[in-house]
């Protein structure tokens, strides 16, 4: 009787569950329906005005899109909302998301259901060469179109005809970013050192790890060496890509650089303790997840007395927001530069080059019939006044960078990948940005 | 001889993070020139982790100790941490309220657990598993994925306060101590480890008994997870029934405090054991093993502790065998000249 | 005397036929149903063809685990077992450009490993609980010490190659058909259900539980090296991350699949191969149907759960505290 009873609230259950999940999900809409109706219906949601379809764009065709994602937290949701609220009503696009995927065999697996669940297009956010190229020839062998985001252009796939393109924070812009926002406070002639906290830095050059990670610490590298004058006993590269934590050999004893590669924040705050207790070091850079190391500084900052200045790589969010305004022990700002990347700019594109492919006009995101990299510029942000403009972002449907109207300009027949790339040029400023919307 | 073997105890379960701070101190000095406690901070970091590791322990021997390992506890952790965090900031409320609302989940989550087990009577692993994907759903779906942050929170302060952290650390220690010796529950626990047939023929109701454990596990496991979080900011609501590895890190600990808590308690010998194992990875951290190499390295000797356990009892048997041979055959020469 | 009545739904719930059909029955009717609502999207054979291939690897392996299981213990580290085997064949492979040196190494390494484990509590007198939960965590740890943050991977022509070989089939069915003739038409298959019925019983009639469960770990470490191989063909890289939850996936698929959680005399070898695909029939359906993918894992949850419990015997006093 008890197992019946067990069945029976276990039936129980999962239609409950099914019921709840009912509204999480969008119900396939119809083929047929109107753009027109299901702008309105969202729009309304995101407050917006109906925006005009450009001629020739057709929008009449209903597009699943699979989205595979490695991300989670508040940046992710804000992206995620923009797709719901924004791209996917503008374009007629239905999204499905993955659970936080990180390698190639995640990918195929979501792909597979993406494809069978009807999916004509893949938005793929795994940054691996491995699973894009994977993840590539899957969608060649389906027929269904497939968008990347990545820093680092994956050669092998790039001829096959489903590739649309990749896009993501451009490597080098990254690198400029934080080699910028070093020398910046290495230029005051003190003696500086550092503590890196480098992700997924190691392979990154050869696609295996993260491009952006890796160019980020080649980036800080090259700041050091060109403000201090120093030697380091191997080339920047194989620095970087040296798996096991320690201490750069700079050639200058007042001058300390300590590389943590590992992709664990918690294990790297336990590991990097230590590193940071013995007081050498007065910088401390993260190119993921800086608020993980917050409060160990900060206990480092009490017992020695000493400021320890973070920059980290962030995105539009809260906690970004926290570390502008909070203090440290020493009444410094907790964060003290964010190289900013926006995740939903990339994501815009990635459908803006989807849109291409399901009109006919993939050939327009090709060059010579090659996929391309677009290369989305990172903004250094150093201090809260430029923040607090730049927070204001991705706050309204006016406010993001790429509003429903740029979207639809940007799908339009007759647009080239090198007026994406134009486009992302002209957005590259970002005080340029901040006035063109109103903010600065 | 009472007092000399109390004090053999004591300096037997003393000695294990003497001896171990004495190696590492020895091995940091000799290939990093460093000093494994050098600082306050130091003396903070280790009793943070030590009390991490202890209440996790703790958490673990609940059911352990009777051979029920709990493969939802991480599962637990993460979402009482979680909702306990949300509500309490929710609330505006204080680090101590986030302490009091995960304990409170925690419970919830341990009593749930509980009731399924004695409800299902499915082996606790296999129990575990659906429990831990059913628990993981929870957080993520009311943190809309985000997991927990406390960064920037204000009023969290407490929490990374060392004297409020030995402070949580010493009542747990405390109370397990008196679960485990003064009540009706320690007195089952020894009964069930004995075995779980006899104590149920002999009266006591396993069924009830089982939630109790079940319910104090998922209790402690979210205090863990407040130290954790508390001090790390951010917890993440993650899927895919990974959330139990940082449980069975501590598997270790409690096996060791175990062992250590023969010659006093395991309550004793738990936190015993966590300080010595955290001053061990906190040694290997100092002299840059990356966080894999060092928990291979604690795997290694946790396995060779796990053989040793298992075999301690072989020599001391052959001991008494070889003696009664050899009382055998002084008999029997005494026999044979009378 | 008056002869208790036994209730009829309890006597069909806990028949061996019941045990043998119910796992293959809701296969059947969850893919149907699921055909249904999808409206044939899920039956047509493209999907049908993407459900195996999910399906391959946790199958593989838990078929292989099937013979722990049947004894009456629990391997969690199969998976963590097959990750490291992945990565170790796959750098041999990198280094060697030859694909026999992957068979043979990711074979030898899956044999070995799992002979660790076997050795660590047949001749070391280690619970197997504690062994497979110390070798989970040493495996996965020594695999992230040796790849640090970078994955390694297998050119896509010889992945494609390989593919279009149909190795991954060819790879799953010999070693199902194998242990299939292991598990049921010999000794071995059948001593170890005896061990797992009465562990005492059949030492006391002259079965060595240590040389059958050593026997069972190597054949489950042939498993976890097909499996590696599997898996490096479906993903063409190996890293940190891939297949972060295939220890817990094993445990699901064999339960799932009908294997009697206190191993014994309800043990069939299918078990993996009819749970694997049960879970992926599942995954597959509803998120067809619409429903979140996080919904999905609190469903599968449930649904674990639910089938354990209504295809096992319950116990009248707690389960057995091993497992």
């Amino acid at each position: 009787m008890k197992k019946i009873i067990a069945l029976l609230l276990a039936v129980v259950m999962v239609l409950g569950l099914v019921a709840c999940s009912g509204n999480s999900t969008p119900a396939p809409a119809d083929n047929n329906a109107s753009t027109e109706a299901n702008n309105a219906n969202t729009n309304t949601e995101a407050n917006a005005e109906p925006v005009a379809v450009p001629e020739g764009l057709d929008l009449s065709v209903h597009h699943k899109v699979g989205v595979a994602t490695v991300h989670e937290g508040e940046a992710w949701e804000i992206a995620r909302n923009y797709l719901e609220t924004i791209v996917g009503p503008t374009f007629n696009m239905e999204f499905i998301y993955s659970e936080k995927l990180s390698d190639a065999n995640g990918l195929i697996a979501f792909m597979e259901q993406c494809y069978a669940a009807g999916c004509d297009g893949i938005v793929n956010l795994v940054t691996s060469n491995d699973a894009i190229a994977q993840g590539a020839h899957k969608a060649e062998e389906w027929g269904i179109w497939f968008a990347t985001q990545n820093s680092a252009w994956v050669e092998e796939v790039a001829g096959l005809e489903h590739n649309v393109g990749q896009c993501g924070a451009s490597p080098e812009s990254v690198g400029e970013a934080y080699k910028a926002a070093f020398k910046e406070i290495l230029s005051d002639g003190q003696p500086h050192s550092v503590v890196l906290f480098e992700g997924a830095a190691v392979g990154g050059d050869k696609g295996q790890g993260a491009a952006s990670h890796f160019y980020s610490a080649v980036g800080v590298l090259e700041a050091f060496q060109e403000t201090y004058g120093l030697t380091y006993d191997k080339p920047i590269a194989d620095l970087v890509n040296q798996q096991d934590p320690g201490e750069v050999n700079t050639g200058n004893s007042d001058v300390h650089i300590y590389l943590y590669p590992g992709r664990n924040p918690g294990d790297a705050v336990t590991a990097l303790l230590p590193v940071l207790q013995t007081g050498n070091y007065d910088i401390f850079a993260a190119v993921f997840s800086f608020a993980a190391f917050t409060n160990a500084i900060a206990d480092v900052e009490q017992s020695t007395g000493k400021d320890i200045k973070v920059i980290g790589t962030a995105q539009i969010e809260q906690q970004t927001k926290t570390g502008f305004e909070t203090t440290d022990p020493t009444g410094d700002t907790v964060l003290n530069g964010a190289i900013l990347n926006d995740l939903p700019l990339a994501c815009a594109i990635n459908c803006i080059e989807l849109m291409h492919a399901y009109n006919g006009d993939v050939a327009s995101m090709k060059d010579n019939g090659q996929a391309i990299l677009l290369g989305v510029r990172s903004y250094a942000v150093l201090g809260a006044d430029t923040y607090a403009k730049a927070e204001k972002l991705n706050t309204a449907p006016e406010l993001y960078i790429l509003t429903a109207e740029d979207l639809l300009a940007l799908a339009q027949p007759g647009v080239t990948w090198q007026d994406l790339e134009a486009k992302l040029a002209e957005i590259a400023d970002l005080d340029a940005l901040l006035a063109a919307k109103g903010l600065n | 001889m009472k007092k000399s073997s109390k004090l053999k105890d004591i300096l037997f379960t003393v000695a294990f993070p003497v001896l171990t701070w004495l190696v590492m101190e020895l091995l940091c000095l000799l290939f990093k020139n460093k000093h494994v406690i050098a600082t306050a901070l130091d003396i903070k970091t280790v009793i943070r982790n030590t009390g991490i590791t202890a209440v996790t322990a703790y958490a673990m021997s609940f059911n352990l100790k009777e051979g029920r390992f709990d493969l939802s506890l991480g599962a637990q952790r993460m979402a009482g941490t979680i909702l306990g965090g949300l509500l309490a900031m929710a609330l505006g409320l204080s680090g101590l309220w986030l302490l009091v609302f995960a304990v409170a989940f925690g419970f919830l989550f341990g009593v749930l657990t509980g009731l399924a087990f004695i409800s299902l009577r499915v082996p606790p692993m296999v129990l575990g598993v659906g429990m831990a994907l059913i628990w993981e759903v929870i957080p993520y779906l009311v943190s809309g994925g985000k997991g927990l942050n406390l960064f920037g929170v204000s009023g969290m302060g407490i929490l990374t306060e060392s004297w409020f952290q030995i402070l949580v650390v010493v009542i747990m220690a405390v109370l397990v101590y008196i679960l485990m010796n003064y009540t009706r529950l320690g007195y089952e626990t020894k009964a069930v480890q004995g075995s779980q047939l006899i104590a149920r023929n002999s009266g006591i109701n396993i069924f009830r008994h089982a939630v109790e454990c079940y319910t104090l596990a998922g209790a402690l496991v979210c205090i863990a997870g407040v130290l954790d979080v508390s001090f790390s900011t951010q917890m993440s609501a993650g899927l895919g029934n990974t959330s139990n590895g940082v449980v069975t890190a501590n598997m270790f600990a409690m096996i060791l405090g175990s062992y250590i808590g023969e010659k006093s308690d395991s309550s004793v010998g738990i936190l015993t054991a966590a300080l010595t194992l955290t001053i061990f990875k906190y040694g290997l951290s100092l002299m840059e093993f990356s966080d894999p190499v060092n928990s291979v390295v604690n795997m290694l000797i946790f396995i060779g502790f796990l053989v040793f356990q298992a075999n301690r009892h072989k020599a001391a048997l052959n001991r008494a065998r070889k003696a009664r041979i050899e009382l055998a055959k002084q008999r029997k020469a005494e026999l044979a000249a009378a | 005397m008056e002869k208790k009545k036994a209730n009829p739904i309890k006597k069909i719930l806990e028949s061996r036929l019941f045990s043998q059909i119910m796992p293959v029955g809701l296969l059947i009717v969850l893919t149907l149903v699921f055909g249904v609502i999808t409206k044939g999207r899920l039956t047509n054979p493209a999907s049908l063809k993407i459900i195996v291939e999910q399906a391959l690897v946790v199958a593989t392996v838990s078929t292989g685990g099937a013979f722990i299981f049947a004894s009456g213990n629990v391997s969690l580290s199969l998976g963590a077992t097959t990750i490291l085997t992945a990565t170790l064949a796959l750098m041999a492979y990198n280094a060697t450009g030859s694909l026999v040196v992957l068979f043979v190494v990711a074979i030898g390494l899956g044999v070995i490993l799992m002979t660790i484990s076997a050795l660590l509590s047949t001749a070391l007198g280690v619970r197997v609980m504690y062994v497979t939960i110390v070798m989970m965590t040493l495996l996965s740890a020594l695999q992230q010490a040796i790849l640090g943050g970078a994955t390694v991977s297998m050119p896509y022509e010889v992945v494609q190659a390989l593919v279009q070989g149909k190795v991954m089939y060819i790879g799953f069915g010999l070693f199902f058909v194998v242990c299939v003739v292991l598990f049921h038409f010999t000794d071995i298959g059948r001593s170890l259900r005896f061990i797992g019925t009465n562990n005492l019983c059949a030492e006391q009639t002259g079965i060595s539980k240590s040389k059958y469960l050593l026997i069972a770990f190597l054949i489950a470490g042939v498993g976890c090296g097909i499996g590696a191989v599997l898996a490096i063909i479906r993903g063409g890289s190996i890293g940190t991350s891939t297949l972060p939850s295939l220890n817990m996936d094993c445990m699901l698929a064999l339960v799932l699949g009908g294997m009697s959680i206190f191993g014994g005399s309800k043990s069939y070898v299918y078990s993996g191969v009819v749970g694997a695909l049960t879970v992926v029939v599942l995954n597959q359906g509803l998120l067809m149907a619409g429903v979140d993918s996080t919904i999905i894992q609190a469903i599968r949850g449930v649904a674990f759960l639910a089938l354990v419990t209504v295809s096992q015997v319950r116990p009248k006093g707690l389960p057995a505290p091993e497992g």
